[in-house]
Formats: structure tokens, sequence, C-alpha cells
């Protein structure tokens, strides 16, 4: 049965209802039907190389271990013993040719099997049966161009149609160059008491809060002049800029302009450089659209329920959910492998400098997503919507771009869609229920529950 | 009757007290954001460095230093002088009102160079910040300072910091260390 979440969202209207931000058994449920059943973001291929480099990282609220294999496969696993429960890793990140437990000493190997058990002999009397108690792994690991994902749901679509059109977007960075991503850096976490879709929310369609929320660091940190921000909504057509919705609940923004990904680099001149001399081989790549108007713009990319990507400010993120007002927010610096050692040290200190924990971007967004949060204890407060109804109506087809669109940055069309996918989600016992839609007119044909 | 004690100061009383009444001003300038006076305090050619912290098991060291690593603050001079600017915009909405914050400096330890006119300090700084409705956040930070005499005054040269949470605990880092 579970919560009923018909009327929570009205996606004709982009009204929600402020409990989806504060309800325990909201929560759970998204736990059970969001991170239970989507593919979710486990590592970038590049973070663990060699066989045996692990990475712990967490799958809503479950801790899991991936770990690559000797055979250079990747097998990911909770980070539980199966004797009573302890956590088998500790470390962020690591290299290892087994992992064992600090409670009672049972090991375990990088392909799960539990290999040894102290006083296996003179306690257990040597009837233990060892290949019962393996750690449990993710039923479905797979890659997409370098991006690890994990599912929970033996049921679930393959990731390659679970990202479906959106991945023609993806590629912009992830297959722009020949030899692919890397993310860099240590992780970078964060603490925030915010509910997690309220950031998720607000990079996926929110082009609309940059000129205000963030106005003290646009004044004095802005190299270029960003049309499609400055501009009104009726003034801009998607030859400047666009929004890409539907997709399953993926998104995109993106300027059209091919350049001003880097606008808030003080000087922008060695990553446009790279741009300008990589630029013929992109679009021979990618073709026209995709190598000339997208590759190099801003762009704001999202991977439904919780993974953003910014190419140009080259931030990668995910948000993982610590109950209904908390989430842990983990960021790194994406860069293309082939990228200078000098390139690559300028993206990161941009990366951490603009989006970092102490971002002089991010520092702006913490505070107002804290109290979207928090102002929802209130009782009579809660019982009031929220909205998110910028431009309905006004979404369109394009003949090359897949997905729902919409002109300009500054739009609430994404962000109708993320709820109308969360409804969806929050809805449905099993995937044979959620609808499959990419376009306008599947997402039209598809409905939208209200 | 004075005893010789069996420890020997790295530097003589005059300067260690020197040392401390600086770090002392500096932090009264940071709790009320004097900025321009503490900009003055540093040299041209500051570099204020504060890695991410991470997590590795103990025999795996290595791994924690890399040439490309993320940090919090990799700044020299004219970043540091961004981030006042944008303070200086009186547009940083979760600056207003003012968040009540106090630095408190310990563990002051003041070594020679081997530079003429040059030192090493290190100290241990404890923030603690009252946000809004009293919300308050502690964060303490490990600080290896060198300072220099640079136009008759002492100035700050370097800062390398350790930001000891695995996980920044507050919402915004919009003050400095
Ligand atoms: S809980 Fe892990 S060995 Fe007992
Ligand atoms: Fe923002």
């Amino acid at each position: 049965m579970g919560v009923d979440v018909s009327k929570l969202v009205d996606n004709k209207t982009g009204r929600q209802s402020r409990s989806i931000f504060h309800e325990q058994d909201i929560y759970e449920q998204e736990q059970e039907r969001i991170f239970g059943k989507c593919w979710l973001f486990l590592a970038h291929e590049s973070q663990i190389p060699d066989p045996g480099d692990y990475f712990r990282t967490f799958m809503g609220e479950d801790e899991v271990l991936v770990i690559r294999q000797k055979d250079q496969s990747i097998k990911a696993f909770l980070n539980t013993c199966t004797h009573r429960g302890n956590r088998v890793c500790k470390a962020d990140k690591g290299n290892a040719k087994h992992f064992t437990c600090s409670y009672h000493g049972w090991s375990f190997a990088a392909d799960g099997a539990l290999q040894s058990v102290p006083l296996e002999e003179d306690a257990y009397y040597n009837e233990l049966d060892k290949s019962k108690f393996g750690l449990h792994p993710v039923c479905n690991v797979d890659s997409y161009k370098g991006l690890i994902f994990g599912n929970f749901d033996p049921e679930a679509p393959t990731l390659n149609d679970y990202l479906g059109d959106m991945k023609w977007y993806l590629d912009v960075w992830l297959d722009a160059m020949p030899e692919g991503t890397e993310l860099i850096g240590t992780t970078q976490k964060v603490e925030y008491p915010v509910n997690w879709k309220l950031p998720v929310e607000n990079a996926c369609g929110d082009g609309y809060h940059i000129g205000w929320a963030h106005a003290g660091v646009m004044t004095v940190a802005s190299s270029m002049n960003i049309e499609s921000l400055s501009l009104g909504n009726t003034e801009v057509d998607s030859s400047t800029a666009m929004a890409g919705g539907g997709m399953n609940g993926h998104s995109i923004i993106s300027s059209l302009d091919g350049q001003s990904g880097y606008a808030f680099y003080p000087d922008p001149s060695l990553p446009v450089s790279y741009l300008e001399e990589n630029r013929e081989a992109v679009i021979s790549r990618l073709g026209e659209t995709r190598g000339k108007q997208f590759w190099g713009s801003q762009i704001n990319m999202t991977v439904f329920p919780n993974v953003q990507m910014l190419p140009g400010l080259n931030w990668f993120r995910v948000y993982h959910p610590k109950g209904p007002g908390k989430m842990e927010m983990w960021t790194w610096a994406m860069v293309d492998k082939e990228m200078s050692d000098e390139l690559k040290q300028t993206v990161l200190d941009n990366v951490c400098r603009t989006f970092g924990a102490a971002g002089m971007f991010d520092n702006d967004d913490g505070e107002n997503f804290a109290a979207c949060t928090s102002q929802n204890r209130g009782l009579q407060t809660r019982q009031k919507d929220v909205y998110t109804n910028m431009g309905l109506g006004k979404e369109y087809s394009h003949p090359e771009m897949p997905g729902v669109i919409s002109d300009g940055l500054v739009g609430e069309q994404n962000q109708r869609y993320f709820y109308r996918r969360w409804q969806e989600m929050m809805a449905a016992k099993d995937w044979s229920a959620v609808p499959n839609y990419n376009s306008l007119e599947e997402a039209n044909a598809t409905g939208g529950q209200n | 009757m004075s005893q010789s004690l069996p420890f020997k100061n790295a530097v003589d009383a005059d300067t260690y007290q020197t040392f401390q009444t600086l770090l002392y001003k500096e932090a009264r300038l940071l709790d009320h954001e004097e900025y321009d006076q503490w900009l003055a305090m540093l040299t041209d050619d500051i570099h204020y460095y504060m890695p991410v912290p991470a997590r590795y098991l103990r025999e795996e060291k290595k791994q924690a230093i890399k040439p490309l690593d993320a940090n919090i603050f990799n700044d020299y001079k004219k970043q540091l002088e961004l981030r006042i600017a944008r303070f200086a915009t009186n547009l940083v909405w979760s600056e207003n009102p003012q968040n009540l914050i106090n630095h408190s400096v310990s563990n002051i330890e003041v070594f020679p160079t081997d530079v003429e006119g040059e030192w090493n300090v290190l100290s241990v700084v404890t923030v603690l910040r009252s946000r809004l409705d009293g919300v308050e956040k502690r964060m303490v930070v490990s600080r290896n300072d060198i300072w220099r005499i640079e136009d008759n005054s002492l100035k700050l040269a370097k800062r390398n910091m350790l930001f000891n949470h695995a996980v920044v605990p507050d919402s915004n880092l919009n003050f400095f260390f």
C-alpha cells in the first residue's frame, strides 16, 4: 500500500505539498520506491582503476562498498558483516585484498566471498557453511561511459534503458573526448539540514535563482556575460538557451553559446583555448549541434534521482539522504582525461572556489534550502503548498534535441518533471507500474497523475 | 631561587608573547569582520591553504597526498580579496543578519626558521558560530603558519590548515580560519 501520493504533486499546476519535504513515512517510502528501485551513482571508473581498489559510498541510507575485481569488472556489496552486522570497511577508499571485520575478525574477499573465520574449527566445529555467508551483493551494477551505477531491484530496466534519451545529452561531457572523463580530488562532503530533493530541483532547472540568490558572487566573479541568464524568459529563444525535461525524470538546462560554462572563471583563457583547440574534433564526434552549441556551454544535467553534473563549472555531485531533514552532499571535479595537468588544476581549484565547501556560489544556496526544509516543521505551515508553475504550457518538441523542451535557463519545467517522476516512482509498487516517456508526445500520452 | 628547567623554549619569552598577541589580534579582526585590516596583515604572496580531509587506512597514507587534490581553500591574495569583495557587496543574504562568530586561538608554538626574519607558528583555532535561531556550529582547525617581517611589521605569508572534520558541518563557510 504505502502513502497515497496522488494529491501530493500536481504536474498540471506545478504544485507540491510541503509534506514531501517533511514526513517521515514519505521519506521511508522514498527509500523503498526511489532509492530501492532507481539506478544510483556509485563511483567513477577512474576512482577505482586497479583490482582491489574500493570506494565506500551510499545508495539511499544503505552503505555500500564498490570494488574493482581481478577481471576488471565491478561489484558492489552492502557494507555490513554477515555475522553480526558490523561495517566491514571504514576507509573512504583504498586498495585491499580482503576486508576484515573489526568485531570478530571474519574476512571477506574482494568478490564478497567469506574467506576466513577465526576459530572456525575450535568454536564452529567446522560446521559453518562459509559459502552462505558472503557479503550481500547489489544485484545490478553497470557502467555508462565511466559512470558506475548500482540498482537494488532485479526487475529494474537496464541502465541503458533507464538513461534513455538523456544519453544524447550526457555524451556532451562523457563522450566529447576519446579518452573520456575522470573524477579528481578527495570527496568534498558537506552536511546540510536539507531535504535531498531541494538541491536536486534547484540544479535541475532553476536558472531563476542565480541572478538573485548569487547576486553577491555574480557581481564580483563573472568574467563573461551570460546572455541567457540576464534576459527575461520572453526574450530568449532556443538558440540562446534551453531546458530539456521529460526523459523519465532526467533533465538538462543549457546555454547554447559553446563557451559560457567557463564564465565563472576569473580568467577563462586556459579552458576556452582548450575548447577551441578541440572544437573541430568534438564536432566530428558529436555533430554540429552538440559540438558547437552544447560543448563548452553552461550546462546542468541531472540523472534522476540524485546525480548532477555541470560541465564547464565541472562539478559532479551526488546527494545522499540522511532523513527527511538532512542530507550529505558529495562533490568532485570532473575533467576530460586529455586535459593538461595545469588545466586540471585550474578546473579543480575553480570547482572548489565556486561549489566547494567554502565555494562562493554554494555558500549562497545552503541557507535557502535549509529554510525551505525547516519551515515545514510548523503544522500550519506545512499544510500550505509550494509551486513550480513558471512557464506552464510553454513546452514543445524540438526536431533534434530529445525530451520536452522549453526556452531559456530561467524556468520551472524541469522541476515539474522531476516531481512528476518522483510521484510516479512513489506510486508504483514495482517497475511494471512505472510509465516510460522521453518526448513531449510520450509524456502527454502517459499522463502524469494528479 | 630560580631553577633552570630541563626544557628549552625555541624562542625567547618576548618573541613568543608577540606572536600570541598577534594571533589574538587577528582572531579579533576576523570576529568583527574587519577584513581590510586583516588583509593588511598578509604578505602579497600569501598562500592560504586547507585541503579536504579524507579517511584512509593508516597503511595507505600515500593515498592521502596527491598532486591534484580538492581543497576548501587554496587562495592567494587575489582570491582572498575576491571573497572579501563578495561580502562587501552586501548581497550575501546568508550573512544578514550578521552571524555571531568567535575565533579562539590555542596551542600556540613558535619556532625560528632557517630564514632570517621568518617564524613558523603553530596554533589551533576553534570557531564557534551562532547561526539563526540559536543553531551553533563548532569547527576546529589546526594551523601551520609562516610569519615574516615586512615593511617593519609581522605579516602572514603562509597558512596551511587541517580541517578536523571529515564532513563539513555547516551550510556555508563565509568566514576565514
Ligand atoms: S560482526 Fe563481523 S565478525 Fe562478527
Ligand atoms: Fe545556486
